[in-house]
């Protein structure tokens, strides 16, 4: 019954919030149950994509074709998807070979054998903004009757996808977590061979790769990057004391 | 030499300064505070995430190092945003 099988959605929707270890594993998550209301045989690819203040956005797809589509929409900087979110407004295309908005885009998607697309807004809050989209291989495939069944899916993620981002409001983009560890490693290196040369402690190491940065106007981590590739300790100069 | 967090009668003064500096400085900027640890982490950083909230609301205090660290991240960050 369709009402139980809404109840059974949100079911999954919440207890997918309490078992996420971060928000990207939960719009995971709420991609794949998106994509298993349009059918499990997996003619129907779902994303959701999350835009923040600030820019840094969250993509989650059922399929790999499908990041690679939405990734495709964020190069060309617009599509139907973006526009759905950004504009809270629902796209629908139903035959991408007669439709000539977003040109660049829709024939990238052709390429990925797309030929139908739905684009549903999700309501979130005032600092973000999220769309569901479905990618389809076959015209036409989204009719009335799927339309006004994501249409409510969208309405009832909603709630749950505003309280995942309160939950997860803090979280580090991704980007930023590579970036620190490989700062970090190189300037533990790079403290590793100050320490060896100067046979100092890791206090003061870390103190004259600051002093180079500050002195020389560089980041601490081009510094350490010098370092490791070989160029000669900073604390040279500064032995003149 | 100085032990690590040194803080000696005089030194006492210095840090609590410092520390209410950083931590001004750090609620103009509006940065996350886990932005900030993660960068800080990324720099060589030795504090764990708890204390740095605790340091910068001034309810802890931290070895000189650290302070040092936290201070330039901040400044790496902030720069790195008007680039």
């Amino acid at each position: 019954m369709a009402q139980d099988s809404r109840l059974t959605t949100l079911d999954r929707m919440q207890d997918l919030l309490l078992e996420s270890p971060g928000f990207p594993e939960f719009l995971l998550g709420l991609a794949t149950i998106s994509a298993s209301l349009l059918g499990s045989d997996g003619t129907v690819t779902c994303t959701i994509t999350v835009e923040r203040d600030g820019g840094a956005a969250t993509v989650a797809s059922s399929t790999e074709e499908g990041r690679r589509l939405d990734e495709t929409q964020y190069s060309f900087g617009d599509g139907p998807c973006l526009t759905a979110a950004r504009q809270q407004r629902l796209v629908l295309i139903a035959d991408l070979e007669n439709d000539e908005r977003w040109s660049d885009y829709l024939e990238a998607a052709l390429q990925e054998g797309v030929r139908s697309v739905l684009a549903v807004p999700i309501p979130t809050d005032a600092f973000s903004h999220a769309g569901l989209n479905c990618y389809a291989g076959t015209v036409g495939a989204f009719t009335a009757e799927t339309v006004g069944l994501l249409e409510q899916h969208a309405a009832a993620m909603s709630r749950v996808l505003r309280i995942a981002l309160r939950l997860h409001g803090t979280d580090i983009h991704p980007e930023h977590l590579r970036a620190a560890l490989k700062s970090r490693a190189v300037v533990d290196a790079a403290v590793s061979l100050i320490m060896l040369q100067q046979h100092g402690g890791r206090e003061d190491a870390l103190q004259i790769l600051q002093l180079a940065a500050k002195s020389s106007n560089r980041r601490m981590h081009d510094i350490a990057t010098d370092i490791v590739r070989g160029a000669g300790l900073p604390g040279a100069e500064q032995d003149e004391r | 030499m100085y032990p690590y967090g040194a803080d000696g009668p005089e030194g006492s003064d210095f840090a609590a300064e410092v520390r209410r500096g950083t931590a001004e400085r750090f609620r103009k900027t509006d940065l996350p505070l886990a932005k900030l640890w993660t960068y800080y982490y990324g720099l060589g950083g030795g504090i764990d995430e708890m204390s740095l909230d605790a340091y910068l609301h001034e309810a802890l205090d931290i070895p000189s190092g650290q302070v040092a660290l936290i201070a330039m991240a901040m400044t790496e960050l902030i720069e790195g945003e008007t680039l």
